[in-house]
């Protein structure tokens, strides 16, 4: 089943055409991978998405339901949460304040509670560091944060927007392992990387941008075996 | 799996100090009430000055304008150089419909004014909703110095003498001044203007832990975070900035019936930036700072001018030591004397 849709979208910044007829899907379940150097768009695609950016023409459905028409506190209340790039804690806000800020719109206080006891055994990390400032948080254990604090609105799908980015390689293979875990529990997700080869291979399907349009899409074991892939992005 | 006990409202590091303020600021106001009431007591007559009560009074008149303009400079974090706007509105309000239409009494004009305030309020929530922070410092200025020239060429609103003759309030049909039962005509004001500000103090409490609260932080520290946890961002930027106009022009109302003028300085920059100074003195984001501010900044140009008439100064030292204390300040406790400290 479909779960995102996205149709011919078009995003301009002033006179600078950042997204050119971009489409994809992403089904229920899926992993997908964005990857892309740097300006190609993938981060526009993300925030346009979420409506933070407004786009020209094109159309964005999520569960059928066209997101280009709604704020982006609604489109989170639906089911679809963003992980921004650069993590976007709150950093002067305790870590569990933080994961509580995640479940702002929700008023189910016991299952909220719950949650709250999930993601701790999930990121026992965080748990110990719970009455500590998020800033004073590693960059790692941000992005942990960052990453919880998105489950904890119980997202259908989930969007994360370069989860890699400035960390150490064994907390890159950290995030991944969450994002593979968190994906198994149920949640669909979509992701965006400059990190082509880990991305590509915990993906099901990946799509490939180029200044702002798409250049390919295939299954991700595909794209892994691609000559040009590989040379363009994966240094091999 | 072991079982982890979390409240969803646990006390925070630094709860426990700001009970001790809460108790101080407490402790504060009843010896304050006491000193009032002093002249009771004492068989002899007078011996508290009704010039410090009047002191005392305007302290908290300004005590509720900084706790208006906390919900925005203080909660939402931007700047307002504009605040005057609300103050000289619900003085304004309160001396023209007290003195044009006799059937409007003082606490009606007080509601009329907030509900003026709210409506004034809407252009700057509407751009504050749209621009960055520090745009909002050059835009709440310019709006106030708006309405500052049309007070001014106003002849409906008195041009530039203002308006007097403001009558006091009444309550239960008994001058607020000449309450029978009290012994200067100070006395009703004080024991008002603390109710209301001991109830502006616990809404912002309540408000602040509140969901509001969480979500008004959240915007404060990181709005594109703000947004992707379903924050309605503008929606609060707008609401911060509403609420903060409503409070501060309770001040204003009450700044024309306690002096029963109102002239066009009360749309002045001058107020504009004492009441943010005052917040910032006494700390962003802090009730009892902000109300500890507001005395500062009444109660020291007061002291000074008996300091200067005692050494004979031929100039009013004021305004040399208020800079030289806002520099003081900013440098060794830049959160302000009451604030929290941000890391």
């Amino acid at each position: 089943m479909e779960m995102l849709k996205v149709e011919n979208l078009n995003v301009y910044y002033g006179n600078i055409h950042a997204l050119k007829d971009m489409s994809l899907t992403v089904n229920e379940g899926e992993i997908v991978s964005l990857i892309g150097a740097n300006g190609a768009g993938k981060s526009t695609l993300m925030l346009s998405i979420m409506h933070q950016i407004p786009a020209k023409t094109g159309k964005v459905l999520f569960q059928g339901k066209d997101c280009l028409t709604q704020k982006t506190f609604d489109i989170v209340k639906e089911g679809m949460t963003l992980v921004p790039e650069g993590r976007h804690v709150f950093p002067r806000t305790s870590v569990q304040d933080n994961l509580l800020l995640g479940a702002y719109y929700r008023r189910d206080k016991s299952e909220v509670k719950k949650d709250l006891n999930r993601i701790y055994e999930m990121f026992p990390r965080l748990q110990e560091r719970r009455r500590q400032l998020a800033g004073t948080l590693s960059g790692g254990e941000q992005q942990m944060l960052a990453t919880a604090r998105a489950l904890m609105s119980r997202p259908k799908m989930l969007l994360l927007d370069e989860p890699s980015m400035g960390l150490a390689p064994i907390i890159v293979d950290q995030i991944f392992d969450t994002i593979v875990r968190i994906n198994k529990e149920g949640t669909t997700i979509l992701l965006v990387e400059q990190n082509a080869n880990q991305a590509l291979r915990i993906a099901d399907r990946g799509y490939v941008l180029e200044t702002g349009e798409k250049t390919m899409e295939d299954a991700a074991d595909k794209l892994l075996a691609n000559d040009q892939i590989r040379e363009a992005y994966l240094g091999a | 799996m072991k079982k982890i006990h979390i409240s969803l409202r646990k006390p925070q590091a630094g709860e426990l100090k700001a009970n001790r303020k809460v108790i101080a600021v407490c402790v504060v106001l009843a010896a304050m009430l006491f000193i009032c009431f002093l002249d009771d007591f004492t068989p002899s007559g007078r011996v508290i000055p009704n010039y410090f009560k009047y002191v005392i009074v305007v302290s908290l008149i300004y005590s509720v304008a900084s706790l208006g303009i906390n919900f925005y400079s203080g909660y939402q974090g931007d700047t307002s150089l504009g605040h005057a706007v609300f103050f000289g509105t619900g003085a304004y309000v309160t001396a023209y419909l007290t003195t044009q239409f006799s059937g409007i009494n003082f606490w009606a004009s007080i509601l009329i004014g907030m509900a003026f305030s709210a409506v004034l309020s809407l252009p700057v929530a509407w751009a504050g909703s749209r621009v960055k922070g520090s745009f909002m410092v050059v835009i709440t200025y310019g709006y106030c110095e708006i309405f500052r020239y049309l007070a001014i060429n106003s002849n409906t609103l008195g041009g530039t003498a203002g308006m007097a003759g403001i009558p006091s309030p009444k309550i239960f049909g008994v001058r607020i001044t000449k309450i029978p039962w009290l012994p200067s005509n100070k006395d009703g004001f004080i024991l008002i203007l603390m109710a209301i500000v001991g109830f502006l103090a616990l809404f912002t409490y309540r408000i602040v832990n509140s969901r509001v609260g969480y979500a008004l932080a959240a915007v404060r520290e990181d709005e594109i975070a703000a947004y992707a946890m379903g924050v309605n961002v503008k929606a609060y930027k707008r609401l911060a900035i509403i609420t903060s106009a409503v409070i501060t022009s309770v001040a204003g109302s009450f700044y024309a019936g306690f002096t029963n003028v109102a002239d066009p300085s009360l749309f002045g920059a001058t107020l504009s930036i004492t009441i943010f100074t005052m917040l910032v003195i006494g700390g962003r984001r802090s009730i009892s700072g902000a109300i500890l501010g507001a005395f500062i900044v009444v109660i020291c140009p007061e002291l000074l001018r008996y300091v200067q008439d005692l050494i004979g100064l031929p100039f009013d030292p004021w305004y040399i030591l208020y800079g030289l204390m806002l520099v003081i300040i900013m440098r060794f406790k830049p959160e302000g004397l009451l604030g929290t400290k941000e890391s």
